[in-house]
């Protein structure tokens, strides 16, 4: 009887209303490759076949990259700020050199190789936006990367003449090293930062903002700049639904699976 | 292209409404099979029917599944056919899918008798499971499970099946190339039969 009583309540919990919204012109973009932190992934997060599969499945208008420098300044796929337990290997991308890097495997399902930014062949996909998340934090030596250096070897991959390729910079101090030479997005949990940003610096292109830290009204006031938005950190159907009730330009979703279905519906 | 979205929307809503009344009988038949099976002395032939209900999640998916199956226990081999539908987060957010399952297990283990007549099974088990879903286009999911069977109960059983093996996702990608992606998945299911012999 406990049994038949617990199936009924299983019943009534899966029955709720809801209302549908139209939210075709909201763009849907895989968070480094097919969903970051999601355990249940095929791929591991920025892999290669992470992010082809991402930028294949019908639906998608995208993908976010977290990229990385090595001390010979070439640029990889990784997103945690040290490679233990993700990688065979331990320290940072920072701190070694890219014959150190070249053999890394994840220590994943699939054992995906760590990758370099320039295998990726961003002229197959000229109808998706590529954002790259620059990572200028090294942890081993508790300072930041160089900026310029970071430039120097963005240039030397001609990213600053992709149309459909943005960077996105977490420190509002490495935007003016950018924003003249690239398509840039500045990353910030604090949304007056910013706005006031946008507002000073029109060289910005947008914002790229976490779901839980903006709601649809702050939304309005970066797409009145004439700006773009985009959010990201979700991964529920509520979180994906929750995101694209603000009607931003695009959302950065953990499950882009879910992101598709939820934006068709 | 706005009126394909809605002729799409507006089949699966008649989809979800179907569901819905199905969903609504399974309700009021186990509601009148509770207040009656109690009082009844049931004995299960060697060869019994089974309609049931169960419920499945997958470690591969993000889903729920749920559905109505048929089964037929024959001495120590049980057969197992049904339709599951996917759930997103609910019926009416009409993210709903359609899973079909074949399943087969061999109780190793077959105890009569047990707590008022009730009998307990356990046994490995095959299951083969074919999705589809529809983002953007039409995915389609294959599991073969492999794993253990276990039901318990005489008139009314409960059952749960939890097992492992591969899972193909096949979709065709937007330069019209057919892919494929192989991985493990995991699925855990429970649910309730009712023998009607």
């Amino acid at each position: 009887m406990l049994l038949i009583r617990i199936f009924f309540l299983l019943l009534i919990l899966l029955f709720s209303c809801q209302k549908t919204q139209n939210y075709s012109k909201i763009l849907v973009f895989g968070h480094a490759g097919m969903g970051l932190e999601m355990s249940n992934s095929i791929y591991h997060n920025n892999s290669i076949e992470a992010i082809e599969l991402a930028l294949n499945i019908p639906g998608s208008n995208g993908v976010e990259i977290d990229i990385q420098q090595d001390l010979n300044g070439v640029l990889w796929l990784f997103h945690d700020e040290k490679l233990d337990n993700t990688v065979n290997s331990s320290g940072c991308i920072s701190n070694k050199t890219t014959a150190e890097l070249e053999n890394l495997i994840y220590l994943s399902h699939k054992k995906e190789k760590l990758r370099k930014l320039a295998e990726i062949n961003f002229d197959n996909y000229p109808d998706k936006t590529i954002f790259l998340d620059l990572k200028f934090w090294n942890s081993c030596v508790e300072n930041y990367s160089s900026a310029a250096k970071f430039k120097e070897a963005l240039l030397l991959l001609n990213i600053n003449q992709k149309d459909n390729c943005f960077l996105i910079i977490p420190n509002e101090l490495f935007l003016d090293e950018f924003s003249n030479d690239f398509n840039v997005l500045f990353a910030s949990d604090n949304f007056d930062l910013a706005n006031n940003l946008l507002v000073q610096d029109t060289l910005i292109k947008g914002v790229v903002i976490r779901n839980s830290k903006i709601n649809s009204n702050q939304v309005n006031l970066i797409l009145n700049l004439k700006r773009l938005i985009f959010l990201f950190e979700m991964r529920s159907p509520k979180g994906i639904k929750s995101a694209l009730n603000k009607n931003p330009t695009g959302i950065i979703s953990d499950d882009l699976r879910a992101a598709i279905i939820q934006k068709r519906n | 292209m706005l009126q394909k979205i809605q002729n799409e929307r507006r089949s699966l809503q008649k989809v979800s409404e179907i569901w819905l009344k199905v969903m609504r009988y399974i309700f009021y038949f186990f509601l009148i099979i509770a207040t009656q099976a109690r009082a009844q002395e049931f004995i299960l032939k060697e060869k019994s029917h089974f309609f049931g209900t169960e419920f499945s999640i997958s470690y591969r998916s993000n889903e729920i599944f749920h559905g109505i199956n048929y089964s037929l226990i024959k001495k120590r081999f049980l057969l197992f056919t049904g339709i599951k539908f996917g759930v997103k987060s609910s019926y009416f957010q009409l993210n709903i899918f359609p899973q079909f399952n074949l399943k087969s297990a061999y109780f190793i283990f077959n105890k009569e008798g047990i707590k008022k007549n009730k009998t307990l099974n356990l046994g490995p088990m095959l299951l083969i499971n074919y999705g589809l879903q529809r983002i953007e286009k039409t995915h389609s999911f294959t599991d073969l499970i492999f794993g253990y069977e276990f039901n318990i109960g005489d008139k009314i059983r409960f059952n749960h099946n939890l097992g492992i093996g591969p899972y193909i996702e096949t979709y065709t990608d937007q330069l019209n190339n057919r892919q494929k992606l192989n991985s493990i998945n995991i699925q855990f299911s429970i649910g309730l039969n009712y023998a009607f012999n």
